[in-house]
């Protein structure tokens, strides 16, 4: 498995896995989020353009895992990351994520920050074991905060300026 | 053996075969890391073969491709071709230059590797395998389009 920046060839299969793994939600109720449409092409191609999305493939050129970010207050914002379930529980969300997380440090930028449904079962732990913690949204990141209260979501962060 | 007779194609050389062979193929190429090859030019997928120049995609850098000009070409075949080829190596050697192993990952899934082939084994060995795995998909895309 190796994570690239994503190029125009990746977009079916990002668009592919956001469905795959859409039907997770389904599963647990939350089928708002399933019937989410993936990224359309030109927005994957925006993301791009900006070096913002990775993908995670392997010796056979399946693409298994992708993120993208934005840039969001100054920080790392991870807009989504998502596997295909067949690839699940193989580490390589978490590899994406540190790809990113060197990534942001390389470029200077001071933490990554991410939003999550509070009430997914998986999320917490999930991202908790990966270094992030809770982060009170204030006055500072007033565009991460617009963010959590559209998707009523919870918003961590992990890096240097989060500890 | 003479020096000639170890040489064989570099990995531009096997990605112009391989195009100038079969010229439906979509061909992507990953920063001089990998090139996939695949009959589907919307979904780049499934491969039909593919060359790796980075110990990145293994758990354990099995084939050493730090070693310059190092490459490792991957096919995908028959069960029967596979099995005839490979049936009786137990213990293969991932670092063997111009032998045919079996993946080292994706075996399972028939995948053979060969590391740097001879100009000799690419016109005998590599030449019919690439054939197999591309007639392979063909056939798989063509029954799955009626």
């Amino acid at each position: 498995m190796i994570i690239h920046a994503a190029i125009p060839a990746d977009f079916p299969a990002m668009q592919a896995i956001e469905t795959e793994a859409g039907r997770l939600f389904a599963e647990i109720g939350m089928d708002a989020i399933a019937d989410d449409p993936p990224f359309s092409l030109d927005e994957l191609a925006d993301f791009t353009d900006r070096g913002l999305a990775w993908v995670a493939v392997d010796e056979t050129g399946l693409v298994a895992g992708y993120l993208v970010v934005l840039l969001v207050d100054g920080r790392a914002h991870i807009e989504q990351v998502s596997v295909r379930p067949s690839h699940g529980r193989r580490g390589i969300g978490r590899a994406l994520i540190d790809h990113v997380a060197t990534w942001a440090a390389n470029e200077g930028l001071s933490a990554v920050t991410l939003t999550t449904f509070a009430n997914v079962p998986w999320n917490a732990p999930y991202y908790a074991r990966l270094g992030f913690r809770p982060f009170d949204v204030d006055a500072s990141t007033p565009e991460l905060r617009q963010i959590r209260a559209a998707e009523r979501r919870m918003a961590w962060i992990a890096g240097r300026a989060s500890r | 053996m003479n020096d000639s007779d170890r040489t064989g194609p570099d990995p531009a050389a096997i990605v112009k075969y391989i195009q100038q062979t079969f010229p439906e193929t979509d061909v992507i190429a990953l920063d001089g890391k990998a090139w996939f090859f695949s009959l589907d030019a919307e979904k780049h997928w499934p491969n039909f073969a593919t060359l790796v120049t980075t110990d990145e995609f293994d758990a354990d850098a099995e084939s050493n491709l730090a070693r310059p000009g190092v490459f490792r070409l991957n096919m995908g075949v028959s069960r029967a071709t596979f099995q005839r080829l490979l049936g009786s190596v137990d213990q293969p050697d991932y670092a063997a230059l111009d032998q045919v192993f079996p993946h080292p990952t994706y075996a399972k899934q028939l995948w053979l590797s060969i590391l740097n082939p001879s100009h000799a084994t690419f016109a005998e060995v590599v030449v019919p395998l690439l054939a197999e795995a591309h007639d392979r998909l063909a056939a798989q895309r063509a029954r799955h389009a009626t």
